[in-house]
């Protein structure tokens, strides 16, 4: 294995300083050689960029991905001196104004216990995270839509279609995978050009009885949510509070989905 | 949210991820859940440690990478006349030997049958889009160790890829 030959993959790899990439493209331009080679790798690259790819379709575990959501986590690190001082305040206050230190005491030991309000709960926390996202809004890109189909709907159990929604100012922007009530959920996310993200959500509905077909509208976290139910599915969209067309955009998605 | 549901979140959306990362490492799918579970369980508990400036897949690449280290060196594989660290086996030691041949029979053009040493970089740099210099760090190997295993990697493949066509001709 020659040193030019090991130069060819990182080159593949953008990992070649200015001399070395020109000497490595000069060669390719002149070495047919050297070009076949680099062919075999590419096609190498391809290859096992598929099989990766194949790996992260494995349906995620979602005894692992409840027992973290259940798990007790300990709160940040505090110092004793300030634990100290909180509760000395909590005291003072308690003494000076009655009921007023008592209802400060959840400032010292916050509630642990987070109550759950269903799939749209959920998803609107994980709209909060991801939407002020910029690089790293989505985990595959619209670049590859035909594999974001056939992950997600492999994982969630549900054909799907990716939507066009290019007609409300909103392009595709790629796919997440999500868990909510600990049951996978996959994610569409479209950004319009201000940067707003709309995402539209999908949850097999295994072992619920269907409802009516209607659409319902509700605000979670401050972010608004179109939900509906059709052939064993839920679906929702999530868009900012006060965003007008979002009924407008699951209506269509509805029929596009 | 509190900080802490979303620092779960995030790990949950992850685990396909690092699944796949913890695959790379063992070779065994048991043995990658296992480590996963590990890793996911050290990770909740060190969660206040971790900085939200900085991406959290390197974060729990590293703490996986971590736990299988302390993994295999707690198994203490048996090879030849004493008990040595697995790390230290040939198994995990990269070596540009002149059989890539025999090894490109083995892989078959699949690359969960390629080496362990050799299926970590290719999968951070192909699938993940980590650098060398990333890949260097976190695996805990010199650059030029990173670059020649990647490229073994690809000529492996594409050995075995080519057997492939010419035992379907």
């Amino acid at each position: 294995m020659t040193d030019f030959s090991i130069k060819l993959s990182a080159y593949l790899d953008g990992e070649l300083n200015p001399v070395d990439t020109k000497e490595v493209e000069d060669r390719l331009s002149n070495d047919p050689e050297a070009q076949a080679e680099m062919d075999a790798l590419m096609a190498a690259d391809a290859l096992a960029l598929e099989q990766f790819d194949q790996q992260l379709a494995a349906p995620i575990p979602m005894a692992l991905a409840k027992t973290i959501k259940s798990a007790p986590i300990d709160r940040p690190v505090r110092s004793i001196a300030s634990v100290w001082g909180s509760i000395a305040a909590g005291l003072v206050l308690f003494v000076l104004g009655g009921t007023g230190g008592f209802m400060i005491k959840d400032q010292i030991s916050p509630p642990t216990t987070i109550a759950s309000a269903g799939w749209l709960q959920d998803i609107s926390e994980y709209h909060a995270v991801y939407a002020s996202q910029g690089r790293h809004l989505v985990e595959v890109g619209a670049d590859e839509a035909d594999h974001i189909q056939t992950w997600l709907g492999n994982t969630v159990g549900a054909e799907f279609t990716i939507p066009d929604l290019s007609q409300f100012g909103l392009t595709f922007e790629g796919g997440r995978l999500l868990v909510a009530n600990a049951k996978p959920v996959a994610q569409l996310m479209y950004r319009d050009a201000s940067g707003t993200v709309i995402a539209l959500c999908l949850q097999s509905r295994t072992n619920q009885p269907t409802p009516n077909a209607d659409f319902n509208q509700t605000t979670l976290n401050g972010f608004d949510l179109v939900s509906w139910a059709a052939n064993g599915v839920n679906y929702v969209v999530v868009g900012p509070d006060g965003r007008s067309d979002l009924t407008d955009i699951a209506n269509f998605a509805a029929n596009e989905v | 949210m509190t900080t802490s549901d979303q620092f779960k979140a995030d790990m949950i959306s992850l685990l396909p991820r690092l699944g796949r990362f913890a695959l790379s490492l063992t070779r065994s799918k048991p043995d990658a859940d296992d480590l996963l579970q590990d890793a996911c369980s050290t990770a909740l508990s060190k969660w206040t440690q971790y900085d939200p400036a900085h991406p959290m897949d390197r974060w729990m690449f590293r703490i996986i990478r971590n736990t299988w280290i302390s993994e295999i060196r707690k198994r203490k594989v048996r090879v030849g006349q004493g008990q040595v660290p697995a790390d230290e086996t040939d198994e995990l030691r990269v070596e540009n030997t002149a059989d890539d041949t025999i090894l490109a029979k083995q892989v078959q053009g699949k690359v969960a049958n390629l080496p362990a040493e050799l299926s970590q970089p290719l999968m951070l740099v192909c699938a993940e889009g980590y650098s060398y210099q990333e890949v260097s760090d976190l695996l805990d190997v010199p650059i030029g160790t990173v670059m020649s295993r990647i490229h073994r990697a690809r000529k492996t493949l594409a050995a075995a890829f080519s057997q492939e066509e010419y035992a379907t001709r």
